[in-house]
């Protein structure tokens, strides 16, 4: 598995904020406001706030655009395409696929003929998270990915992006309030103020 | 119906129809262009664009006039190459295209700005380029919005006066519109019947022209309704 190295300065309203971390499994930990998904727009590479290195093994994503980086991206807004159904939400990604172990792992066969209006705030982002794996990436951005999900459902969710990361070898930047969660992903926390 | 009327019906269907389709791609791109925060010379830009709005449109034909007539240096080598724009349709076209490009602009801008930018961000990381992501994303969700101004730049194609009796004139059977032959109606004996003919008829375009919009708007939702 590739390692991750950042070395940031973020450029938010009225500071700057230097951040730097290494590992396979990060945890960006912080209370609200403070950055923490201006960062993960920045890894992605849509936002224009931040400069410095972010090496994925010798590549430094910082020098491509977004569409280059392979990053399988999961927002916290639960943003899904709202005119494609979720199958074509799932194949949405370049060179994507439908994995069908990531369908059943996320529970979302009887969801792909559905729109996103349709779907519950858990159902999206289950969607979200199966999508950010569709496209073969090489590195995880999760925002905050199982913000939406009962306790029942974020178990098993938090278990499946667990195994699936480790079976295909993916490393990722992962942004959470909770403790647990961080643990069960066995991350590296970096804490954000 | 008499000649004259149904011709009059004709080339304002023909003004309209032309100028809207030319307009579309152009404003499209330009509403693209307005939407870039860090644009140069966007308010240059936006005077450029919106002038023809806020003036009077004969001030817009007369500059059209003075720009592209066979005198100018635009209007000799348009000539040169057998293009007339004075007193044809042609300049009915380019009059009815300057007059309502602006109002086209306007509609697309709105459509566009209201367009959740995470969508497009969302596209971008997925491997999709600028311009697939304006392909695939921003112009099908702006789909409602685009068609909403294709429909009022043809309804004021339709309307359109002051620009295109400058540039284009008033010459029946070949740049008469309907309100061109309203208005010389307007001082001739025949009025009564023919004008009140025009009159339903430009009413009833209008009317289609709204309820084509509705019947475009249901369609597309009801597209992606079906698609449940």
């Amino acid at each position: 598995m590739e390692t991750i190295k950042a070395s940031l300065t973020l450029r938010l309203q009225n500071e700057e904020k230097l951040i730097h971390f290494e590992g396979t499994r990060i945890a960006l930990v912080g209370p609200s406001g403070c950055g923490k998904s201006t960062l993960a727009k920045i890894l992605v590479g849509v936002s224009d706030k931040g400069s410095g290195s972010f090496h994925l093994g010798e590549t430094d994503l910082m020098q491509l655009p977004a569409w280059r980086r392979k990053i399988g991206y999961t927002p916290q807004d639960l943003i899904l395409l709202p005119h494609l159904s979720v199958k074509e939400n799932l194949l949405y990604p370049v060179n994507s696929t439908l994995n069908q172990d990531v369908i059943e792992g996320l529970a979302l066969g009887h969801l792909l003929e559905r729109m996103p209006r349709h779907l519950s705030g858990g159902e999206k982002q289950r969607v979200a998270l199966a999508r950010s794996f569709s496209g073969n990436p090489k590195l995880l951005i999760l925002d905050e990915p199982f913000s939406s999900l009962d306790l029942k459902t974020k178990e098993r969710v938090v278990n499946f992006v667990n195994n699936t990361t480790l079976f295909l070898k993916i490393p990722f930047v992962f942004i959470s309030h909770d403790e647990n969660e961080i643990q069960l992903l066995g991350c590296t926390s970096i804490h954000f103020s | 119906m008499d000649l004259s009327v149904a011709s009059a019906i004709k080339l304002s269907l023909i003004v309209g129809f032309c100028a809207t389709l030319v307009a579309l791609i152009p404003a499209i791109f330009m509403a693209k262009l307005l939407d870039h925060k860090k644009l140069k010379f966007k308010a240059l830009l936006n005077v450029l664009i919106f002038f023809p709005m806020v003036s009077p449109p004969v001030v817009t034909g007369y500059l059209l006039l003075m720009l592209l007539g066979r005198n100018s240096w635009i209007g000799k080598i348009l000539e040169s190459f057998g293009i007339h724009v004075p007193f044809t349709i042609l300049g009915a076209v380019i009059a009815s295209v300057v007059v309502g490009f602006p109002l086209l602009v306007m509609f697309i801008r709105a459509a566009f700005a209201g367009l959740d930018p995470q969508l497009e961000q969302y596209s971008l990381s997925s491997g999709h380029t600028p311009f697939q992501t304006f392909m695939k994303v921003s112009l099908p969700l702006s789909f409602p919005g685009i068609l909403a101004g294709a429909i009022v730049m043809f309804a004021r194609s339709l309307g359109e006066f002051g620009a295109t009796v400058v540039l284009a004139g008033n010459m029946e059977g070949e740049t008469r519109t309907i309100s061109l032959a309203i208005y010389s109606l307007m001082d001739s004996a025949s009025r009564s019947t023919d004008a009140n003919t025009l009159l339903i008829a430009s009413i009833a375009l209008s009317f289609i022209a709204l309820i084509a919009y509705e019947a475009c708007n249901r369609f597309y939702w009801k597209k992606i309704e079906w698609k449940q």
